[in-house]
């Protein structure tokens, strides 16, 4: 039993030592996401918030963005629900290892998913909940501190909106697509998402960007089956 | 409000996250849908950027605004440099270098 018990301790710190580098790497986007929401006109508390409650670097800042540019609630949440949809395909290949354990241990490991943590637990071939549980309140705290500390960065300077800030989000976001595009049907996405939410912006179209968002995606299936594209 | 959003929106992940991992639920996604998503980070992550590129000055400032020749550059640094932490570093000194030259 003590045996059993050290071993899960050993597995959890195990899952948090090997979630190190990927808390490291996104040291720069909670401090992003931290001083961004100071800087659109979160409250430190809201911008923290954001970080504990809803823990999902993307649809944070994409939050931020669309409050910023006067979205709608429903607009927000739609666009938070398209963009975090890759988590139903993680929840689809852990579901086989994670839908067996109890609804107490299942709770804290969907709410722990994240994309860093999914990638470090896709390659193993078993997913324990210890391991699962170290690695994620591993990241989950970290994630949480770096907000902490953008969000005192951001509030300790003074006409924060002068800084142009707001271009870091299109300067994270080119970098994180232009890599994505590797097919013809993703680019046509992209250039049609973008099209299409200037147009809706400019005319100050409610729920531009979730539109134009699922526009572009719609196009891209469309050209991903003209040309027999592999799912 | 901003409460009720921030409420709402960890709610809406947290679904996201939760649902397939729920033994009692049938799961298979149709195939439009799953093709769809794959799609979603892309074309989601590049609308957003409309509103910011925008501005105040609309489609028409298109032309004279620094954040469209900053986004440009951004894009030639995500396919020139690999990393993605320095491209975005690198086109941010490229953003305010510009802003500089241009105010």
């Amino acid at each position: 039993m003590s045996d059993l018990a050290t071993s899960q301790q050993q597995r959890f710190w195990l899952g948090a030592l090997h979630i190190l580098p990927l808390c490291l790497a996104v040291l720069p986007w909670g401090v992003l996401a931290g001083s961004m929401a100071v800087s659109q006109g979160f409250t430190p508390l809201q911008s923290i918030g954001l970080s504990v409650f809803v823990f999902a670097g993307a649809a944070q800042l994409v939050t931020i963005s669309m409050v910023a540019a006067g979205s709608g609630f429903i607009a927000i949440c739609l666009t938070v629900l398209v963009i975090t949809a890759q988590h139903l395909l993680y929840a689809l290949i852990l579901r086989e290892h994670v839908a067996t354990l109890a609804l107490k241990k299942r709770l804290p490991v969907a709410f722990l998913l994240t994309d860093e943590l999914f990638a470090l637990s896709v390659g193993k071939r078993t997913y324990d909940f210890a391991y699962l549980i170290g690695a994620g309140l591993c990241f989950y705290l970290a994630w949480i501190a770096f907000t902490v500390i953008g969000v005192l960065l951001a509030a300790s300077v003074p006409n924060l909106a002068d800084y142009h800030l707001d271009f870091s989000i299109v300067a994270t976001f080119v970098a994180i697509v232009v890599p994505m595009i590797k097919r013809l049907s993703t680019l046509v996405g992209v250039v049609m998402s973008l099209m299409l939410s200037l147009i809706f912006s400019s005319l100050a179209v409610s729920g531009a960007i979730v539109i134009a968002g699922l526009l572009g995606m719609l196009c891209a299936v469309m050209v991903a089956r003209w040309r027999g594209e592999a799912v | 409000m901003i409460w009720l959003l921030i409420f709402a929106l960890a709610g809406i992940v947290f679904l996201n996250r939760y649902i397939l991992l729920e033994p009692r639920l049938p799961i298979r996604l149709p195939l439009f849908i799953r093709q769809a998503l794959q799609y979603s980070a892309p074309c989601l992550l590049t609308a957003i950027c409309g509103p910011i590129l925008l501005g105040d000055t609309g489609l028409a400032g298109l032309g004279s605004n620094p954040y469209t020749y900053a986004a440009l550059f951004s894009m030639g640094c995500a396919l020139v440099i690999k990393n993605m932490l320095l491209s975005v570093l690198v086109s941010l000194a490229g953003f305010y270098a510009l802003l500089y030259v241009m105010s």
